[in-house]
């Protein structure tokens, strides 16, 4: 204990001097910003606006707070409706990031590589191509992407599906290359020395051993993108977000409230399905 | 389907890495069907012999010759099919855990399938092939372990497991790394027994590292003595004395701090 605390070579030891210069970093940084505690004072008639719309949360409509015109579903069907189309572009989305994810997170992981390819030949240049394709896939937010497409492509579902697709295939990917990468090397070792070929022993005696790992990331990320889904609404796809917004718009505090406690109600479902689906590859 | 035990012709191999020799120009010559314990003290290099007998690792120095051939002459793929003649028992039995008995017993031939005959070996087994997983499982007492999961296999048997795994080889050796450095007394003993009887039924050539002198004269015909990496004994079991045992153990000064 002793020992230890002599070869501190700063007054407050690497741990303390690490936490205090990311404070003074926090500071600087709200004095760029120009932060002042004024800026928490709701506006006027702010108050009162979040009292209206929290005072909801436990009421939520169950039909138009205003009359829609003749035809238009019921609140709650338009609720469900919301909720189906949020999950069908999530799942679209998850179905592409997870093609991606898999593919570049084969190529960006070193244990894909044998040794020797990884040192000469085509190995470190395909390792690298990939790395640099998910960085780029994943530095770009989904809105961003929404927002470029959209420009490009105009509003089609393909649109929002790829804006998720990109930024979630290439976050899968780093993710999963780590896991496999961190994947313990035993029976790949065994494997090899039976005379498995390099792919033989990647696919049967690596990947089984990060496969529960990313089973479960992949359904945290599904959960995200179900999440994503929603606000790409905002954008004018017609998924929960889009009637959150026509609804907010229009002060309607019970519709929202509706449409969120769905969202919520998704949410749930997912990681009750997750924590299944977990259960069975876990034990 | 090699039915003849393998021979090993190891002459002169050193084996050394970045940092340290694991082996000093060991000459070792093991005949088809023996029945070899290496012994030695920890750190001697029981299991850098056994992983190069294994072609898991290849000489730094000298040849390795497996039934005549030098395998450092070897094209990848004819190492690969020696590979597979070659059956690896190791200590920590390096098994998948998240999958079943048979998958894990099924991957043992991998040596001599393509990908696609692999997966489908592995994942969409035959009838015949499951027929002939669950012979070895019985063979090895463990029969009614077929489908379950390797995780939720005690450690006897998730060594059974590898065991047969290396049987469903059909390999000319088996080579045993500490097969009872983790099971207990009566345990060790019918590991012992079981990997003798294999040898004695289907001609096999065993090379097991062990810790236990005893066991290693009670069931093995012939003793390698290791010791920092050199061969300093190395003869039939009646053959060698107490006291050069004695002598493979003894402590050096300075080392028992080590």
């Amino acid at each position: 204990m002793k020992r230890w605390l002599e070869r501190r070579n700063w007054p407050l030891g690497t741990r303390g001097a690490t936490v205090l210069a990311l404070l003074c970093l926090g500071a600087l940084c709200a004095w760029w910003l120009q932060l002042s505690p004024s800026g928490l004072i709701p506006r006027e008639g702010g108050v009162k606006l979040a009292g209206q719309f929290f005072a909801r949360a436990l009421t939520p409509a169950w039909d138009y707070e205003t009359p829609p015109p003749e035809g238009t579903p019921p609140l709650v069907m338009k609720a469900l409706e919301g909720a189906r189309r949020t999950v069908v572009f999530a799942a679209a989305g998850m179905s592409l990031a997870l093609v991606f994810g898999l593919l570049l997170g084969f190529l960006g992981s070193s244990a894909w590589w044998p040794q020797r390819m990884r040192t000469s030949g085509v190995g470190p240049f395909v390792w690298t191509v990939a790395r640099t394709i998910m960085v780029g896939m994943r530095s770009v937010h989904e809105l961003l992407w929404a927002v470029l497409f959209l420009a490009a492509f105009g509003l089609n579902s393909f649109t929002a599906v790829v804006a998720i697709a990109l930024p979630y295939g290439g976050t899968l990917a780093k993710i999963f290359s780590e896991m496999i990468d961190e994947a313990p090397r035993d029976s790949a070792g065994a494997l090899r020395q039976l005379g498995a070929t390099g792919t033989q022993t990647f696919l049967l005696g690596l990947l089984p051993r990060a496969l529960p790992d990313m089973w479960a990331y992949a359904f945290y990320r599904f959960e995200c993108a179900i999440r994503s889904s929603a606000v790409l609404g905002f954008f004018g796809f017609e998924t929960l977000g889009y009637a959150i917004k026509q609804s907010f718009e229009n002060l309607q505090y019970g519709e929202v409230w509706l449409y969120l406690w769905t969202l919520f109600g998704l949410v749930v479902l997912v990681e009750l399905w997750a924590a299944s689906a977990r259960r069975r590859f876990v034990a | 389907m090699s039915t003849h035990g393998c021979s090993f012709d190891l002459r002169s191999a050193t084996l050394s890495f970045a940092d340290r020799v694991a082996l000093q120009a060991v000459s070792v010559s093991i005949q088809a069907g023996e029945r070899v314990a290496l012994v030695g003290p920890s750190g001697a290099g029981k299991t850098s012999l056994l992983r190069l007998l294994g072609a898991a690792v290849a000489p730094t120095q000298g040849a390795l010759l497996l039934d005549g051939r030098d395998l450092a002459q070897l094209t990848t793929q004819q190492l690969r099919t020696e590979r597979a003649r070659l059956g690896f028992v190791h200590q920590d039995y390096a098994l998948v855990p998240n999958m079943r008995a048979l998958q894990n017993v099924l991957m043992g031939r991998l040596g001599t399938q393509s990908l696609v005959a692999a997966v489908r070996s592995v994942f969409w087994p035959s009838a015949e092939e499951e027929s002939a997983v669950h012979a070895l499982l019985q063979r090895v007492g463990i029969g009614d372990r077929l489908y379950q999961r390797v995780d939720t296999l005690s450690g006897g048997e998730r060594q059974r497991v590898a065991i047969a795994r290396a049987l469903y080889q059909t390999p000319g050796a088996l080579l045993c790394d500490e097969p009872v450095a983790s099971v207990d007394p009566a345990r060790a003993r019918d590991v012992l027994a079981l990997l003798r009887d294999l040898s004695t039924e289907r001609g096999l050539t065993l090379v097991a590292s062990l810790h236990d002198l005893q066991l290693a004269q009670q069931y093995f015909d012939r003793l390698i003595g290791l010791r920092h990496g050199v061969v300093v004994l190395d003869g039939p079991v009646g053959s060698i004395s107490a006291q050069a045992l004695t002598d493979l153990y003894r402590m050096e000064a300075g080392e028992a701090l080590a």
